[in-house]
């Protein structure tokens, strides 16, 4: 229980042309609530709604068009105190004021003496989520009501949380639409009917795997001593490529970037290194990759060999098992391509359909799965 | 073309001929996105190469799809 996902109203607009009477005003920016005041808030509008709603939510709302130098000075002076109070933070500033930021060991009284600098400064209403990834918070925000979850609730405040005991049960039933992708792969998950994320194959894995912020790539390290001179390259491969791909899946990531070093009995290294421009944790084109740096060999007898890879989760391209996006357009099709050469001449409609199809029936697309 | 599939192709600027035609079938494609339904055929070459080759009827367009070895 560590981030805060918010949603601020009431704002304190920091202009002094703002026109609206405090507790009346409602804010609107492209088609949608930026900001209302106090009884507007408490009738039920908040900072994201669409602008329709406000009539029949809210008759008596003051409508206002939202200008930029209402609340500029505002956000950047919560921006600057919350860089002094949070570990990290994201802020919202299109649909209103609102993201999230990470507090360690937040508790009801914590939260308490944070909203009193908060309300005394910028804004007088919050609505918030607090769980363990921004994403769970993002949701609980909006839906904790609905599942009954725990909150605290106060002086113009309403704090849902999510007790850590309950994330994992609650994973999988994040809805797909808080997640932030492409409309492409979006539209892939409606057509099949996928809504949350413990639908959508290896995804809940990934987004366990990723943190809020940009994560440094992690690195593995396998070491082998090798048999000798009767060690053949091949079993080397397969043996090397197979406890890659078991770790990979173990932890639900891929490799882009594999370095073999071999070492001689004399002490000598060699290496050879590569980098590839997406992810992949599949058993062949880990195997693909492995072999395209095993081809050439040290001048002298190895006889230890080290792989080290980086890994990163999976692009979600990937987590479909097959590529669709760039199939056709770059010339690149199912993944395996590297041994395979798959599509030669493009076809001009998506190969995943197809190839996924064929796998059940057509022995010679099991061979190596 | 002849009756039982093709009997050559090009590839690479070599003239591969079929030794042997492994396997044939055809794929309705996804009719929805107005893609045809495309005609497959596994062969072996003259030089002990195994390809896949589709065909699409409506076009008369060809394409050599996957090449295993």
């Amino acid at each position: 229980m560590g981030f805060i996902a918010w949603r601020l109203g009431g704002l304190y607009p920091s202009a002094s042309s703002f026109p609206g009477t405090a507790s009346d005003a409602v804010v609107v920016r492209r088609q949608s609530v930026y900001d209302c005041g106090m009884a507007a808030w408490d009738a039920g509008i908040r900072p994201g709604q669409a602008a329709r709603e406000v009539r029949w939510r809210y008759p008596s709302a003051q409508v206002l068009a939202w200008r930029p130098d209402w609340y500029q000075a505002t956000q950047e002076a919560l921006g600057d105190w919350l860089a002094g109070h949070a570990a990290r933070f994201a802020m919202e500033t299109v649909e209103g004021m609102g993201g999230w930021w990470e507090y360690p060991r937040l508790d009801a009284e914590t939260w308490r003496n944070l909203w009193g600098e908060v309300q005394s400064h910028w804004a007088r209403r919050c609505q918030a989520g607090v769980a363990g990834h921004p994403l769970l918070a993002r949701w609980i925000r909006e839906e904790g009501e609905r599942w009954h979850l725990p909150q605290w609730r106060g002086d113009g405040y309403t704090v849902y949380y999510l007790p850590e005991e309950k994330e994992t049960k609650f994973w999988p039933y994040l809805p797909l639409r808080y997640l932030n992708v492409s409309p492409a792969l979006r539209e892939r998950w409606w057509r099949y009917g996928w809504e949350c994320v413990g639908q959508v194959p290896g995804l809940l894995e990934r987004l366990r795997l990723l943190p809020a912020g940009a994560a440094p790539p992690e690195r593995l390290l396998l070491r082998e001593t090798l048999a000798g001179e009767g060690e053949v390259l091949g079993r080397l491969l397969e043996y090397l490529g197979g406890q890659l791909t078991k770790v990979l899946a173990e932890r639900g990531v891929g490799v882009d970037w594999i370095r073999v070093e071999w070492r001689g009995e004399g002490g000598e290294r060699w290496h050879k290194a590569r980098r590839w421009p997406e992810a992949v944790g599949e058993r062949r084109r880990v195997l693909a990759r492995l072999s395209s740096l095993l081809q050439v060999l040290p001048p002298w007898p190895p006889v230890e060999i080290a792989i080290e890879a980086e890994v990163h989760p999976l692009s979600t391209a990937q987590l479909g098992f097959w590529k669709e996006g760039d199939g056709g357009k770059k010339g690149r099709g199912m993944a395996g391509e590297a041994e395979e050469r798959v599509g030669v001449g493009n076809l001009a409609w998506p190969q995943w359909r197809r190839e996924t199809m064929w796998s059940f029936w057509d022995p010679w697309r099991r061979v190596g799965r | 073309m002849n009756q039982e599939g093709p009997y050559a192709f090009r590839w690479q600027r070599r003239y591969v001929r079929v030794a042997k035609i492994l396997d044939s079938w055809r794929d309705v494609g996804e009719w929805w996105n107005a893609e045809p339904e495309l005609w497959f055929w596994r062969v072996q070459g003259m030089e002990q190469g195994v390809y896949e080759l589709a065909w699409d009827p409506q076009s008369d367009r060809w394409w050599l799809y996957r090449i295993y070895d």
